[in-house]
């Protein structure tokens, strides 16, 4: 048993087909009007001959004689001559379409029914024509007998008439009532078989009606039959051709009211002709094509068949039948996809299977009929399996045609690219987000897709012909990809291009075909990656230059994708839970996954990342959602747009968000908004759902959650923003708090107020906190703020751990920004966080200044004219710094800075005192201004001079990895001034042996301890002052010691100060004139106090930073400004005057 | 004042644009403007939007009164009452000049036009009938009014009459007070 491949090329659509008489002809007639003729099917030639129905739709095809006649839309029945297809007349008229048409027996007779309620018979031979009416609805089917014909209608009934006298004998009601016959859910087949039993198809039985009586005879059930659309008989009359809309095909033997063979074809039935002579049949479809059954009955059937069907021996056929029922593979379509091909394959049943299958089918006959005197009731006596045969009740469970109530699942959502309109819209964005939109239109013979860019320096906008069909796109700074799916028939594969039109290269776009059985369904470019989800629940992703990295399979079905930079979110499902995928793939590696929270009965309507990777979902109900790194990384709301909406239809388009606000289109009474006019975007800033929204207080507070957010934001920046920003942000916090304070305090909420200024981020703004308090009267506030203030150094910085997750999480790089090495030993971790060190900068950069100032030696041997001018110069109006406190720092974290500036400063220096060349040498300074002045007063000040032989020695603190190593002689010869670098050698080598190993031996100790600090230095320090300790008078420890000072010891601090600068003068002179000694005595101080070090090191730190000052005048000025608050107002004006003359 | 300086002075009135390109605030006489972002709306002052716009830098988003349902109840409102109705911005026929000879993005364009043309022409039309209704009304004793009141007039229209309004009245006072001369002055009687 074949199924001939599908043939004919009809228009989609159904198809009528019909054997001619001798049966070597096939005759086919489609929905375009076509009627084809065939000779045999063994070959897929073209057919014989091809001509036009006059009319579409052909919905009826018979051939016998020399005729083919055949009923289509046009008003008539049209005949032609066979096989030369030459038109011949017709047979009737009708001022409606026909319907059906059937022949009697004899063949000379034919019954046309048409949709006007009518029926006609017209004679072939005499050509007379009656109309039959009794129908109240277009004629479904006809069949024709000999004494009788049959008709059903879209009335419900089926009406059996006699031919003769044209009269309505029964009339039964058994289909449902429709309107057309296109609206009909049946197609009522009716068949008359040999006896003119009548045999009609119902929804998914069939009944045979005896023939003369009318009475229900048997009814025809199988569990494979279901919505019957197909009845014809074989060329003997005895086997009953059933088409069902599932495709299967059951033959069904009419002596014994068996199920014979079940046969599996893959289309929708649209008609069924059998071969005139043979077990053969053709089978019509709604695809414009047909296929040929050969043979319908299994091969057992055909050979036990006897010569006369009127003599069947019923039993062998029947136990054939029952063995015989196995399933065909029907051959594919020519366009049918391999993975169609596999439905259908064959099933290779097991014998007990086939056993069940074939009683079962052979059981389900019902005898409704309890009149033995019915005629044909003696033909069924005669089955002798009929006793055999288990007679099954009506009621039996397994005929029980109501289907079991399936369990239906939450409605999955369907994937969708992100801010694009759906895909049947003509006009449609494949996506607008912060770079451009990419548009497509479809018109009539060709579509386009369009590309705009927001900001026209990125690129000018692109115009070009779709013929891929794109149907999806992407878009980013660098790139823009567009994908399509692969066609249904699977012939083209799914394909994505993409153009790197940032890219300097001459060739920017590539593109790259997805394997045959796999599909896109989602597509997202970034600025450095290609992400593409197919159907197969992979995601796959590219670099911009088409490199694959990786595919990554999903565990459910995805819904959309999104990606920033390096990280890609997929939304997907898992089992029947929307959830959240967060990668990195620069790292390849799963972030976060989480379900994903949605307002309940909503669904994702738009996700995406922050400009700060923060990444964010939108749900239909209006509410966005970040993934924040509070804690371990978790969603919270930060904006419902429903909130403010005035229309309940309106809905929000989201097209990209910030960290404040959401750029989205409003869509008033629509989902999507239209193409043309643009529709402009509105920024709806966020609105975190908090209680009692509006007030004042809740707007404030809301002010933190999103300023936590940028701060997050902050770390994805690039530094240049960070610095920038961080400043602002810790501002932006202070003032919040403060602000929500000062409410607080305004509605006697102190304790609340007390919560408050706890929470402020340094101790600056704790103390602006007990300040305000105490101006407002607080006294208890006050105090108790205080009493943070004095312990603040013990509060614990939790935020930090909280980024330590996130950084860990999200950027594996430690920040290089900010951070020192003295910092990272600070943090246990090792990873120094922007935030914090920010926060320690700003601290910093507000509080060392003054100190720098305070505890700078003032220059101890300025001519005394400059002195004079200092005097004259009046005190700096200096407004009194509320937010300045030179306490306010850590000591560890003065020392950071120091050493930094220290560092920086020195490599100066170095540049030009080591060469030697002081001229030439200081234009290489990157900062002339600042070298420059250093050498003017170096010639001019003895205090200068100071600080020029002690940066002579400073090399010893470049032994830093960077630096080259330093030689015992190169450290001798930068004492050697004015030395003539070509003799230097010759004078090295008269010196003594034990000199040049004190020498070496330096050298040697320099590169051991890169980090320690001058040794020559410290020298110079102990030997000054060898009984130094932290409470002597040196100016160096004094700054220690002002640092350690703790708060509330203002008056007496400045004092020491004072002091110490004045102390330090004396010093200074003494250093000059002992530098040369310091030299000689070098080796015998080896072992360096850790102490003494750090304490020379900050001398020679605070001396490069008044350079510092001087490099950046403007600065010095502010902090000048800054400190006078704390500097007595003589030091102060004399510091002024020192950098003015700098400058 | 002629119109052009009327239409200077229009200029100052902002507007919202879409920039297609990227800068940080301006810093202008009148305040600061920005910072633009693509396809932002920003408010700017006209004169800057029309600079952008010559140079293909913004779109010009219409402004909402621009719009031919809002200009045909205006119109209505204005042909059904005698007095001025409170205009729709302004400076509503400078801008509207402006922004309809710049860009070609306004919807209905045509129409909008004629719609503003329509209700500048009722305006004009009562301005010159209460003017001649002033002249023609006696403010009592024979003499004219003194003064009128005249709420929700745009400069230009102002304008328009000022020039030839108070150089008539000029004329009119002076052949009034001639008018009495003459009727004093026994050589005419």
């Amino acid at each position: 048993m074949t199924f001939s491949a599908g043939l004919g090329s009809h228009d989609e659509g159904h198809v009528s087909v019909c054997y001619s008489e001798d049966g070597n002809h096939i005759i086919s007639g489609g929905t375009e009007g076509d009627i084809k003729i065939y000779r045999g099917t063994n070959s897929t030639e073209d057919p014989e001959q091809t001509f036009f129905a006059d009319a579409f739709n052909v919905t009826t095809i018979k051939q016998w004689k020399d005729n083919i006649v055949a009923a289509s839309e046009g008003w008539s029945l049209q005949k032609w001559g066979f096989p030369d297809g030459n038109k011949s007349g017709f047979l009737g008229k009708f001022s409606g379409n026909i319907t059906h048409f059937s022949l009697n027996f004899d063949k000379d007779k034919i019954l046309v029914g048409s949709a006007e309620f009518i029926m006609k018979i017209t004679d072939l031979e005499t050509e007379e024509q009656s109309t039959v009416k009794g129908h109240t609805a277009p004629i479904l089917r006809t069949t024709f007998g000999r004494k009788f014909f049959a008709s059903s209608s879209c009335d419900g009934t089926l009406k059996i008439w006699e031919t003769k006298s044209k009269e309505c004998l029964k009339t039964l009601e058994i289909y449902p009532k429709s309107n057309d016959v296109d609206l009909s859910k049946v197609r009522g087949a009716v068949q008359f078989d040999e006896q003119e039993n009548l045999i009609a198809a119902k929804e998914n039985e069939i009944k045979v009606y005896s023939s003369g009586l009318w009475t229900e005879k048997k009814t025809l059930k199988s569990e494979d039959m279901t919505a019957i659309l197909e009845l014809e008989l074989s060329h003997c009359k005895r086997y009953l051709v059933v088409g069902c809309k599932d495709g299967t095909m059951l033959i069904w033997d009419l002596h014994t009211y068996c199920c014979v063979n079940k046969i599996k074809c893959i289309s929708v039935p649209s008609s069924i002709a059998t071969h005139p002579a043979e077990y053969k049949m053709l089978v019509g479809d709604l695809r414009g094509k047909w296929r040929e059954c050969d043979p319908y009955l299994t091969s057992e059937m055909l050979s036990n068949l006897p010569e006369n069907s009127d003599d069947a021996d019923v039993k062998t056929s029947t136990q054939n039948g029952v063995q015989s029922l196995i399933d065909m593979e029907a051959e594919d379509f020519d366009d049918w996809g391999d993975d169609e091909n596999q439905d259908i394959m064959n099933m290779d049943r097991d014998e007990d299977d086939i056993k069940a299958v074939a009683s079962r089918n052979a059981a389900i006959i019902n005898d409704d009929d309890d009149d033995s005197n019915e005629p044909s009731i003696l033909q069924m006596a005669k089955l002798p399996e009929r006793s055999t045969t288990p007679e099954l009740v009506k009621d039996d469970p397994v005929q029980v045609a109501e289907p079991e109530p399936e369990y239906v699942g939450p409605e999955l959502q369907e994937a969708f690219q992100v801010s694009s309109s759906p895909d049947h819209l003509k006009f449609r964005y494949l996506v607008w987000n912060d770079v451009g939109i990419i548009t497509s239109r479809e018109e009539e013979d060709s579509s386009y897709i369009n590309i705009d860019f927001h900001d026209s320096t990125t690129h000018h906008p692109l115009h070009m012909v779709n013929s891929e069909g794109y149907t999806m796109g992407s878009l980013s700074k660098f790139a823009y990809s567009l994908a399509t799916p692969s066609s249904d028939s699977k012939s083209k594969c799914s394909k994505v291009l993409t153009n790197v039109f940032s890219s300097w290269s001459a060739s920017k776009e590539w593109s790259v075909n997805l394997p045959k059985e796999e599909s896109v369904v989602l597509l997202t470019v970034s600025n450095t990656l290609l992400g593409v989800v197919s159907d197969l629940q992979y995601v796959r992703t590219w670099s911009l230059g088409g490199l694959q990295r990786h595919v990554i399979s999903l565990p459910g079905d995805p819904v959309t994708l999104a990606s920033h930079n390096d990280l890609i979110s997929v939304a997907h499902y898992s089992g029947a839970t929307l959830s959240f995928s967060l990668y990195d793939t620069k790292k390849p590696r799963l972030v976060h996954c989480s379900p994903l929270p949605l307002t309940p009965s909503s669904t994702l309507s738009w996700m995406g990342f922050t400009e700060g990777a923060l990444p964010l979902v939108y749900d239909s109900e209006g509410v966005m959602r970040g993934l924040l790194p509070q804690g371990n990384l978790m969603w919270v709301p930060l904006s419902d747009l429903k909130v403010g909406k005035r229309n309940l239809s309106d809905t929000y388009w989201v097209v990209s968000a910030s960290d404040d606000a959401i750029k989205c289109v409003l869509c008033k009474g629509v989902t999507y908004p239209g193409i043309a006019p643009r529709p402009i975007l509105s920024i709806v800033p966020h609105t975190v759902p908090l209680c009692d929204s509006g007030s004042e207080r809740s707007n404030l507070e809301q002010g933190r959650i999103l300023n936590f957010v940028k701060t997050y934001s902050l770390n994805k920046l690039n530094t240049f923003h960070k610095e920038c920003r961080a400043e602002t942000m810790e501002k932006e916090e202070v003032t919040l708090l403060l602000k929500l304070m000062a409410l607080a305090i305004k509605n006697n909420k102190d304790f609340k107020a007390f919560e408050l200024a706890k929470m402020m981020p340094t101790k600056q703004s704790l103390e602006m906190a007990s300040r305000y308090a105490s101006k407002t009267g607080k006294v208890l506030l006050a105090q108790k703020i205080n009493n943070v203030l004095r312990n603040y150094e013990e509060v614990p910085e939790e935020e930090d751990d909280i980024f330590e997750v996130t950084e860990v999480s999200y950027n594996p790089e430690p920040f290089i920004a900010v951070a020192e090495p003295s910092s990272s030993s600070h943090n246990s971790n090792g990873i120094s966080l922007m935030s914090k060190a920010k926060k320690r900068v700003s601290q910093i950069d507000d509080t060392v200044a003054p100190l720098r100032l305070n505890n700078r030696p003032p220059p101890p041997s300025k001519p005394e004219e400059e002195d004079e001018e200092e005097s004259q110069n009046p005190p700096s109006p200096a407004p009194v710094p509320v937010d300045v406190n030179p306490f306010s720092v850590k000591s560890d974290e003065v020392r950071n800075t120091q050493r930094r500036s220290t560092s920086f400063l020195e490599t100066i220096e170095m540049k030009g005192l080591e060469q030697g060349q002081k001229r030439k040498s200081l234009q290489n300074i990157p900062e002339k201004s600042g070298g420059l002045t250093l050498a003017d007063l170096g010639k001019k000040s003895s205090f200068l001079k100071v600080t020029k032989s002690d940066a002579k020695k400073l090399p010893t603190k470049k032994s830093k990895p960077k630096t080259k190593k330093k030689t015992g002689y190169a450290l001798w010869f930068e004492t050697q001034e004015g030395v003539d670098p070509k003799a230097g050698p010759l004078k090295w080598r008269h010196l003594s042996p034990e000199e040049k190993e004190k020498w070496l031996e330096q050298a040697k100790q320099m590169d051991n301890k890169p980090a320690e600090p001058s040794v020559s230095l410290v020298n110079s320090f102990k030997k000054n002052k060898p009984d130094d300790n932290l409470n002597a008078s040196s100016g160096c420890n004094d700054i220690e010691a002002s640092v350690d000072v703790p708060h509330g010891h203002n008056v007496q601090n400045d004092a020491t100060v004072e002091m110490s600068n004045i102390s330090v003068d004396d010093k200074e002179k003494n250093n000059e004139d002992k530098v040369t000694d310091e030299k000689e005595n070098l080796d015998s101080n080896n072992s360096e106090n850790l102490e003494s070090s750090r304490a020379g090191k900050r001398k020679v730190s605070f001396e490069t930073e008044d350079e510092d000052s001087a490099v950046k005048p403007s600065k010095a000025k502010r902090v000048s400004e800054k400190s006078s608050g704390d500097v007595s107002t003589g030091t102060k004006s004399k510091l002024a005057a020192f950098q003015f003359k700098k400058k | 004042m002629d119109p052009a300086q009327i239409e200077f002075l229009a200029e100052k009135e902002s507007i919202s644009i879409l920039p297609n390109f990227t800068e940080d605030k301006l810093y202008l006489i009148s305040g600061e403007v920005g910072p633009f972002q693509p396809q932002v709306p920003v408010e700017v002052p006209l004169w800057l939007a029309v600079n952008l716009k010559q140079r293909q830098k913004c779109r010009i988003i219409t402004p909402d009164w621009m719009d031919v349902d809002v200009l045909k109840e205006k119109k209505a409102e204005e042909l059904e009452g005698h007095l001025f109705s409170k205009p729709l911005h302004p400076h509503f026929l400078e801008l509207s000049t402006i922004i309809l000879g710049m860009s070609s993005e306004v919807k209905d364009a045509d129409e909008v036009r004629t719609l503003i043309k329509d209700i500048w022409d009722v305006r004009a039309a009562k301005l010159r009938k209460s003017v001649n209704k002033m002249i023609n009304h006696d403010g009592g004793g024979g003499k004219p009014l003194a003064h009128v009141e005249i709420n929700n007039i745009t400069v230009l229209e102002l304008n328009t009459i000022r020039g030839f309004f108070t150089a008539s009245l000029d004329h009119l006072h002076n052949l009034r007070n001639h008018a009495e001369l003459c009727l004093n002055d026994p050589r005419y009687n």
